[in-house]
């Protein structure tokens, strides 16, 4: 069911853009992902202003004075923050709906591009068993919408990458290779993370939101390092897509990027 | 206490393992085993080394690397050659390997891509298809002779008669070339040395890429490919007689062809047995026989019948009358064509408690092996 609903239609649509963006799999894979960005849009601005909403509120000073006056009485705390969302009509949960419905949308089309990646047998051979006729058929009014068949295998060559492989570019005189990818991975979800992570809140909190910070864009750098750099360039495109969409909805504020979280408010409860 | 913290870590934690999870198929190696039986050894390839068996009962007489070496990983079948075999790995390396003891007798590492097929042997010469977009020709010391170049990957073994030797590569096209160039025939590479062949004798470009093997019977070339279309080619011009397609699209074909009778078998991807007439390329059934599973592994010529092994674990018999007999089952899935000779069917299972069986017609068993033996 997974592959019908999701994997399937993704991995034709990635080969019908693969076909009409000049047969380079690097290509048809950024404009697959700005494409499934755009499409989902709508879902993620929704999640930006509900979470930037509640990061506003955590430095509202009525918010702060009642973090205070019900520091003993957990039960009327959340009373009275409900109130407060109420009146300021902030919807806690509404960031929440477009994350669960964006989710299988991400994997889809991540797990997509790895299995249209594949170079060896069985992964082909998955491959092969997933193409269907029914796009290229309904654009067929397009002269250079070819049998998706004939397009296996994959042109996997991006510009100093085979996307099959881990990305290294050689340097002479140095006697390893740099995974610029992985870097640019590492330094754009340091600079993402930083730009959706809360400011304001507990101790706690903000050493949770310092330890996801470190160690989130390591995480990705690690992951872009080792995988193919296919995935690299996705999770690279994705990251930039996705300032772009912050800056589209006020939410980048270039000076917070390196600047130290205001001192944090002390623990309020036990 | 310590909640956002703990909170952050699993939050860390299940990243990483969804990551994980969904690019544990990245990088693998992601092919089938290799089965080639000779005389006298069944050898299979099947991750880090290669396990020669002795027919009779199985028992193992040489592995290849004698110690597993990480980055040597072996799934195209051997090709058995004058008291060697010839063994291609995944990282670009190609061995002739003693068959008596496993000794390495020479290495080429020439190439710069895997092996997934088998290497061809023949009057000396060893042809060996890459993934690198090549095929290279050495002679009986390892030393190269000739290569020729595909615009697409090679993943089926080359055949050959006394006249040309034969080549399906994903490229989409089906090469003949020569059996032997001299060197006054060959044109310079990029890096200036006189090894390339300039053009083959004939190409036909089939539209989609090949991945399975040509089958050669009296002048004739059968091959399928990866868009659910036979074809039935002449070796000596490279003309096509006929194409099959089937009245509603067939599948991707993966199999290699066998004939029986003036019959051509052949399955598809999706688990369809086809029969047809290979003079005219006409059904011989009215319907395609279904297995309900998928089938990579060519066909197998039996007694009176043909059988194709499906992933689900089976061997699917019929004959050209559509008549099936029962079917053979081991636990796990058959991605490798099974071999039968002598009276022996070999059976290769992945996943499953043994990796290869050697069965008699009826599914009685010789022996079996497998790996941690």
């Amino acid at each position: 069911m997974w592959d019908s609903i999701i994997i399937k239609p993704f991995i034709n649509s990635l080969l019908l853009i693969y076909n009409l963006t000049g047969e380079n799999f690097g290509i048809a894979i950024i404009v697959f992902t700005v494409l499934i960005k755009a499409i989902t849009h709508p879902l993620i601005a929704r999640q930006i202003k509900s979470s930037g909403a509640l990061q506003d509120l955590q430095k509202d000073e009525e918010y702060l004075e009642m973090q205070k006056k019900y520091k003993n009485d957990k039960e009327r705390l959340g009373q009275a923050q409900m109130e407060l969302y109420k009146k300021k009509g902030i919807k806690p949960f509404a960031s929440c709906l477009p994350t669960l419905i964006q989710f299988p949308i991400i994997i889809g089309l991540y797990q997509s591009i790895i299995q249209t990646m594949g170079t060896a047998p069985l992964q082909v051979f998955n491959l092969v068993s997933k193409i269907g006729l029914g796009m290229s058929n309904f654009f067929s009014f397009i002269p250079s919408v070819k049998n998706p068949f004939a397009l296996i295998p994959l042109n996997n060559q991006f510009l100093w990458m085979d996307l099959s492989q881990p990305d290294r570019v050689y340097i002479p005189g140095i006697s390893f290779g740099i995974p610029v990818l992985a870097i640019f991975v590492v330094i754009t979800s340091f600079i993402q993370n930083k730009l959706i992570s809360p400011t304001g809140g507990d101790q706690q909190a903000n050493q949770a939101t310092g330890m996801m910070n470190i160690y989130m864009p390591l995480l990705m750098g690690y992951f872009a390092y080792s995988l193919s750099s296919g995935l690299a360039l996705y999770f690279a495109i994705s990251n930039v897509i996705s300032l772009v969409q912050y800056a589209a909805l006020g939410r980048v504020k270039l000076k917070d990027i390196f600047k130290k979280k205001a001192a944090p408010t002390k623990k309020l409860s036990a | 206490m310590k909640k956002n913290i703990t909170i952050a870590a699993l939050l860390i934690l299940i990243i990483a393992a969804t990551l994980a999870g969904c690019t544990s198929t990245v990088g693998a190696s992601s092919s089938w085993p290799g089965l080639s039986v000779g005389d006298d050894l069944a050898v299979v390839s099947y991750g880090y080394q290669l396990y020669a068996l002795d027919v009779q009962n199985g028992s193992k007489v040489w592995v290849f690397p004698a110690e597993q070496e990480k980055n040597v990983i072996f799934y195209a079948p051997v090709e058995f050659a004058e008291d060697m075999v010839i063994a291609g790995d995944y990282a670009h390396n190609l061995y002739a390997v003693n068959d008596n003891n496993g000794s390495l007798i020479w290495n080429f590492d020439g190439a710069e891509s895997r092996y997934v097929a088998s290497a061809f042997y023949k009057n000396g010469y060893t042809y060996a298809p890459n993934a690198d977009e090549k095929l290279y020709v050495l002679d009986q010391n390892g030393t190269l002779q000739w290569v020729f170049q595909t615009t697409g990957p090679n993943w089926s073994k080359p055949v050959a008669d006394e006249q040309y030797l034969y080549l399906a590569s994903m490229d989409h096209n089906v090469y003949a070339l020569n059996l032997t160039y001299l060197v006054s025939d060959l044109v310079a590479d990029e890096e200036g040395t006189k090894n390339l062949v300039e053009k083959p004798i004939w190409k036909t470009d089939l539209g989609t890429a090949i991945v399975s093997a040509p089958l050669l019977v009296d002048g004739f070339l059968y091959v399928g490919t990866i868009d659910g279309k036979m074809f039935k080619i002449s070796a000596s011009t490279g003309e096509i007689v006929w194409m099959y397609e089937g009245e509603t699209k067939i599948k991707s074909v993966w199999t290699k062809p066998v004939i029986l009778d003036g019959v051509l078998f052949f399955a598809t991807e999706d688990g369809n047995i086809f029969a047809l007439n290979s003079e005219t390329g006409a059904s011989v059934w009215d319907s395609p026989m279904a297995t309900g599973s998928q089938i990579v592994a060519g066909g197998v010529i039996l007694t009176n019948s043909v059988g194709f092994g499906t992933i689900d674990g089976k061997l699917v018999i019929v004959d050209k009358d559509q008549v099936t007999s029962p079917s053979l089952s081991r636990e796990g899935s058959i991605y490798t064509t099974p071999t039968f000779k002598d009276g022996k069917l070999y059976l290769m299972m992945v996943g499953g408690e043994k990796l290869v069986y050697a069965l008699d017609e009826n599914g009685r068993e010789f022996w079996s092996f497998s790996t941690e033996e």
